[in-house]
């Protein structure tokens, strides 16, 4: 009967040392640490190799007791030493008040073990008690078992060790010891007569090039046993979303473009026909900049005039404007820009190359104070569709297919109220979970916007929408706090799925 | 905020006013054609929101007036009878620096239950919010007619000398004592400038009706038993008088009153008020139908117009519409579309896609440099972060011991943890790792965005300057190991640099180096000082570096 056997090099070299040494051997004479010894053993145990005995043993240790008896003698030792020293005879008193007992018990237990010996006696004089060395060893039995012990010998009169265990000067102890031994196969392998299959854990480039990985046996690991964490290099989850929206737009035809963060009202509100005394411009709507304050280099003066008389009584726009004073100094003062339409209206006024359709993703900013629900910054993103014979139902075109494209199967739309678009229209989405929500305000830029940028209103529209993208990103990240947007936890950002 | 205003009404109020019982669910799909949301219900009262344009439905008389055309109960133009009441207000010229402006009606033959009572207090304080501005640009006051002696007289007095018991007290006072005592009073003080001298209403005998904008008189309180009122508007906003003027008598008359005009005489001349004409507007059928993309009739048009509660007549092609004096709303035709398509509702907008825009999708040049230099800096194992543009001096210049230098400030700020824009990444990512340091090692962070520059030569006073920044904390980590990110990424970047000795306030001297580009500086790379991790109770070291992607010249 043969049996194919495979070992690894270090395996095999065991084997050798244990056939050398009768084929036997306790575990602790492999030159190894115990627990690789251990796990050795039982691989070759698995493959047949040897047999692994394991056997129990009572050892002595010693106790903190028994280790400072060992360096100062027992306690019994040390009177006799003192009764030595006193010419064989000392009060008892004078015994009680030397240092060498640290506390009455063992005092009392000098006394006691040295006259059960019979190497002291006690007799009074003078109402005093007198302690009177008799006869004594040079050195107490107990105390040399102990000291043997201390040097590593187990083996002591059992009845010296059942007494210093009830003195608590030493302990017993069980450890298990492994014996191995080789089974006849193991012998054969050992002596050469069985032929091996060399096993190796790691291939490496040695045994590629030298051919030797035919020769030799890849050792199966545990391939369930789970790995150490590794954390990999990522991308924020949402920016990744935002990315993804970026996609999208792009995918559909739409241009990206970008402003300032540090923007001119001039561009954040007065070419988007808000009035200069509009709510939304009062100090708990938007950041005003104490620094720098005013915008150093004007816009360009024949649209600053087209604006200001738009906004005053309506120019050629067809409308009434809003019948006030306006200031160029309101408009040149800087802000914080609080909506992304700062950058389609920068675009409309500097590009004329139709059809246009672009985008933006980008932060906005609003007094707010940080927390579950509220942020002084976030994300939106804004689209402008600018073109001729553009109607309502194209906006609600290019919602449709956006919200489709973001997952959204279900959109409805609702009329709302912006103030530089006419007809305004709301857009929500049926969230399979959280039912519906709104996630884009939209409608046709007003002729007040169009005209003073210098397009031929009625003819070319801009349909254009804007969207709170971190709100939305909130739902599809399952998140529901949105400084997690901006989360400053590691872990977080590391644990998140790449793909949601 | 201001431009949403959220109003209470009594839903069988509403319904009653509206003649007709609406089942809840339907009354919010109506509600919705007007831009109005139900946003909840309680013990009958709904919360409505409105927009900022629709102030005439502030008033639930308004609603109600709207909602009676979606039904189809009464259409067109409201009719509201208005008589000359014979009343005359006269607007004294010491009023001119105080608070300049008067305008009133007289409302007779009112009944007014306890509901309607509070719905018309609600509407008052509404309209002081929103128009008013919180009473600065307009205040309003309904009083008993019938103690009333015509004439009134506006007129500026030292507060001293104005004594009458305030709405709700029930002893007399000077109006001194008023800004000082009573609760609205101390609320509103700082309308009236120091309170030495305030405008006062008072009757042919002397008695006072009112400390606009502070509070009436006790006088003239308007209960249910109350049958005629005369209001006053007051503010230095003769546009916004006016129009609270129209809304609330015109509220009034939907509850059965009738408008009687005041003269009002003022040291230019009189004028009559409440004006209630009507304003005209014409409006061409293809504009109509161009911006819907439709193709209805004109008499479609007019219906539609007509079921918004606005007078609508179709000759030709041109249909002349005539507007309320309560829809403020109307600038542009445009306006008028936005009528047409509320009317018909949006759901009989079918979505479609302009087949005849063609034009194709780009990323922006800053957005693709930051995209591929996000891809490398992943590529090295670096988790990205996303932190916010609004900091604070704190994080930005003493946590990281860089002195102090000019960066973008807001004069507004809510808190103190937000005041400033980031000029600089580093620091934010210091306070990333310092919020982290029980986080498994090795930690390397990167961040790609915006940074914000005060510059004087720029359109805007400040530029933005898209950065990307790195930092490794390790038990063990050094200036050899950044920067051998550094190389990896900027070879790959097919950027030609060189590293110079330099010096930074956060960082080690001796192991940091700027990037030069060109001979121009594009960032910076070392170690981070000891004393700004231990300022960050960081325990490991920090290798950093910054670089902008415009100076690196990876934007096209």
């Amino acid at each position: 009967m043969t049996r194919e056997v495979s070992v690894t090099e270090g395996e095999l070299r065991r084997i050798r040392l244990l056939a050398s040494r009768g084929g036997r051997a306790d575990v602790d004479k492999i030159p190894m640490e115990r627990s690789s010894a251990l796990a050795l053993a039982s691989l070759l145990a698995d493959k047949g190799l040897v047999l692994v005995e394991r056997r129990t043993r009572k050892v002595l240790r010693l106790t903190e007791r028994g280790k400072d008896a060992v360096n100062r003698g027992l306690p019994e030792e040390r009177l006799l030493d003192l009764l030595r020293t006193s010419g064989g005879s000392i009060p008892l008193s004078r015994v009680r008040e030397s240092d060498l007992f640290s506390d009455k018990a063992e005092l009392d237990a000098a006394l006691g073990e040295a006259r059960r010996a019979g190497w002291i006696s006690f007799r009074k004089s003078d109402g005093e008690t007198i302690v009177e060395l008799v006869s004594a060893p040079e050195r107490s039995p107990l105390g040399e078992a102990l000291r043997s012990v201390a040097s590593g010998v187990q083996e002591i009169p059992a009845e010296a060790a059942s007494r210093l265990r009830a003195r608590g000067l030493v302990e017993e102890d069980e450890i298990a010891e492994f014996t191995l031994a080789l089974t006849p196969l193991g012998v054969e392998v050992a002596h050469g007569r069985v032929p091996v299959v060399m096993e190796v854990a790691k291939l490496n480039r040695e045994l590629i090039e030298s051919g030797a990985w035919r020769k030799v046996r890849l050792k199966a690991y545990d391939v369930t046993l789970p790995p150490p964490t590794v954390y990999p290099g990522k991308s924020h989850p949402y920016v990744q979303f935002l990315e993804e929206v970026r996609e999208i737009l792009i995918g559909m035809g739409f241009e990206e473009v970008k402003s300032p963060i540090v923007e001119a009202e001039f561009w954040n509100f007065d070419v988007l026909f808000q009035a200069q005394d509009h709510p939304a411009r009062e100090v708990h709507d938007s950041y005003a900049l104490a620094y720098p304050a005013t915008a150093p280099v004007p816009p360009d003066p024949d649209l600053v005039e087209r604006v200001r008389r738009t906004h005053e009584d309506g120019w050629i726009t067809g409308s009434k404007g809003w019948g006030y004073k306006w200031s160029f100094e309101t408009a040149m003062r800087l802000m914080l820009r609080s909506q992304t339409t700062s950058a389609s209206a920068r675009t409309l006024a500097s590009r004329k190359d139709l059809p246009l359709k672009i985008f933006v993703i980008d932060r906005v900013f609003r007094p707010e104070a940080l927390d579950k629900t509220h942020s002084m910054e976030f994300h939106q993103c804004e689209g402008v569709v600018l073109a001729e014979g553009l109607n309502v139902r194209h906006l609600l075109g290019y919602l449709k297919e956006f919200a489709n494209k973001l997952g959204f199967e279900e959109v409805a739309f609702r009329p709302a109220y912006f103030p530089f678009t006419e007809p305004s229209v709301e857009a929500y989405v049926k969230h399979p979970e959280i039912g519906w929500i709104e996630i884009a305000g939209s409608g046709l830029f007003r002729p007040e916007v169009m005209i003073p940028l210098g397009y031929d209103y009625p003819k070319v529209q801009a349909l254009a929408w804007g969207i709170g993208i971190g709100r939305l990103a909130m739902v599809r990240l399952g998140l529901d706090d949105i400084r997690d947007l901006h989360s400053q936890d590691l872990q977080f950002l590391r644990e998140f799925p790449a793909r949601w | 905020m201001v431009s949403v205003p959220v109003i209470t009404v009594d839903y069988s109020d509403l319904c009653r006013l509206v003649g007709e019982e609406i089942p809840e669910d339907r009354l919010a799909d109506l509600l919705a054609r007007i831009k109005v949301s139900l946003e909840g219900e309680e013990d009958g009262e709904l919360e409505l929101e409105i927009t900022a344009d629709r102030l005439d439905l502030v008033t639930v008389e308004g609603l109600a007036r709207a909602l009676r055309g979606f039904l189809g109960k009464e259409v067109g133009l409201p009719n509201y009878e208005v008589f000359d009441s014979g009343w005359e207000v006269k607007v004294d010229p010491s009023v001119k620096a105080v608070r300049p402006y008067f305008v009133g009606a007289l409302i007779e033959g009112i009944e007014l239950d306890e509901t309607a009572l509070v719905a018309i207090m609600r509407a008052q304080e509404k309209l002081h919010q929103t128009l008013g501005r919180d009473r600065r640009k307009m205040s309003m006051g309904l009083h008993n007619a019938d103690v009333l002696e015509p004439p009134i007289t506006y007129a500026a007095e030292p507060s001293d000398s104005v004594r009458f018991v305030p709405l709700g007290e029930t002893e007399e006072m000077t109006a001194a004592e008023m800004l000082r005592r009573t609760e609205k009073g101390r609320e509103y003080a700082h309308l009236v400038g120091d309170g030495s001298v305030v405008p006062v209403l008072r009757d042919s005998e002397g008695g006072v009706l009112s400390v606009p904008p502070i509070l009436n008189g006790e006088l003239t309180r308007v209960t249910s038993s109350t049958r005629n009122i005369f209001l006053d508007v007051t503010g230095p906003d003769m546009r916004a008088i006016s129009q609270a003027l129209v809304l609330m008598a015109t509220a009034l008359a939907e509850r059965g009153g009738r408008i009687g005009t005041v003269v009002i005489s003022y040291p230019e001349g009189p004028i009559v008020t409440p004006d209630l004409s009507v304003s005209e507007m014409t409006v061409e059928l293809d504009y109509v139908n161009s911006m819907m993309g439709l193709n209805l009739s004109a008499q479609d048009v007019v219906n539609l117009l007509e079921k918004a509660r606005l007078g609508a007549e179709a000759k030709g092609n041109v249909i002349k519409v005539r507007i309320p004096a309560y829809r403020s709303d109307f600038l542009h035709p445009v306006d008028v579309v936005e009528e047409v398509a509320q009317s018909l509702g949006y759901d009989y907008l079918t979505p479609e896609l302009p087949m005849h825009v063609t034009t194709f999708g780009k990323r922006h040049p800053v957005e693709k440099a930051s995209a591929l230099v996000r891809s490398l800096m992943i590529g090295l194992g670096y988790q990205e972060v996303l932190n916010y543009v609004m900091t604070s001096r704190e994080v930005l210049f003493r946590r990281v011991n860089r002195p102090e230098s000019p960066v973008v400030e807001v004069a507004n700020p809510v808190t103190a943890s937000y005041t400033v824009l980031r000029d600089s990444l580093l620091p934010g990512l210091i306070a990333f790792l310092s919020r982290n340091t029980g986080a498994p090692l090795p930690q390397r962070i990167f961040e790609v965005g915006d940074v914000v520059i005060p510059d004087e030569t720029a359109e805007t006073g400040a530029r933005d300057e898209r950065r990307l920044a790195a930092a490794v904390a390790d038990s063990e980590v050094g200036f050899e190991d950044i920067q051998a990110d550094l190389y990896a990424l900027l070879r790959n970047l097919n950027v030609s640099f060189e590293l110079r000795p330099a010096e930074h306030p956060s960082l080690l001297r001796g192991r940091t180096a700027e990037v030069l580009v060109d001979g121009v500086s594009a960032g910076v790379v070392g170690e981070v000082h000891p004393e700004v991790l231990e300022l960050n109770k960081i325990k490991t070291p920090v290798a950093v570096f910054e670089l902008s992607l415009e100076r690196l010249e990876v934007i096209e």
